[in-house]
């Protein structure tokens, strides 16, 4: 029987290409049909942002990234068309903009206890659509009692930083990949996708990497 | 254009020693660059 073919994703959470590449892919491994595994990994695209901005993403990226209101508001409509296109509905008005280096933590935290991917699509699913605050501490812990995690425990482990590590390590892969944008795809170590490409590139790529590897096995 | 620690200053905590990473793993791209987001940009 093949060996499922490894994906490492790298992607932050208050990142709209990520959630509709997330999407892209899915669509791509069911086209693909064979056995996938994948692992999320940790990029914060803007470190520097406060837990608690006030104000809105558009506030946020012509107040902080110098980027004129018309542009930034043209970029968020394209991105909010182009993620009803596969079944997102964004809602940037409502959306918490935040630091999301607890959120990091919290998606290593359910990577311990085997359920990553459900943290990862929650958390997106929280900051895009839900307008949910997914940078305090307190919120973190009530999406994660909403998914039947251990209320005090996550608290614990994010006032302690105890998966802090874990999202620089992923930080420091992703400067030696040259990572400079995300959503990013590595397959099978050593094949690269940059962004949220069709679900055709993702099936193409991976049934590329299936028939390799059932040569290498022949 | 994204903020990502620069690898040659980015420490553990503790100020334990970094561990080597090596650089340019040289991965195959797979068709032209998609959509992503960088530091204020998508």
């Amino acid at each position: 029987m093949a060996e499922p073919i490894k994906v490492d994703i790298w992607s932050d959470i208050a990142c709209p290409w990520c959630y509709i590449g997330k999407r892209k892919f899915e669509d791509g491994v069911r086209r693909f049909g064979g056995d996938v595994e994948v692992e999320y990994h940790s990029f914060e695209l803007s470190p520097d942002t406060p837990v608690d901005f006030d104000g809105s993403t558009t506030d946020f990226l012509a107040e902080r990234k110098g980027m004129p209101r018309a542009q930034v508001e043209q970029m968020l409509d394209h991105v909010t068309g182009i993620a009803e296109s596969v079944g997102l509905d964004y809602d940037f008005d409502a959306v918490k903009h935040t630091n999301t280096v607890k959120g990091h933590q919290l998606i290593h935290y359910a990577k311990a206890h085997g359920r990553q991917g459900e943290m990862k699509e929650r958390l997106l699913k929280a900051y895009f659509e839900d307008g949910r605050h997914v940078g305090r501490i307190e919120d973190l812990a009530d999406l994660a009692a909403e998914l039947d995690f251990d209320r005090d425990d996550v608290l614990d482990a994010l006032r302690n930083d105890r998966y802090l590590d874990d999202v620089h390590a992923d930080q420091r892969q992703a400067v030696a990949y040259g990572i400079q944008g995300v959503p990013f795809f590595v397959l099978d170590g050593k094949y690269g996708v940059s962004g949220a490409q069709d679900a055709t590139v993702f099936e193409g790529a991976l049934t590329q990497i299936a028939a390799e590897q059932a040569e290498a096995n022949a | 254009m994204s903020e990502t620690p620069d690898q040659s200053t980015a420490q553990p905590p503790d100020s334990a020693p970094a561990e080597p990473v090596i650089r340019n793993l040289g991965l195959t791209l797979i068709a032209p660059a998609g959509e992503t987001c960088s530091d204020g940009s998508c």
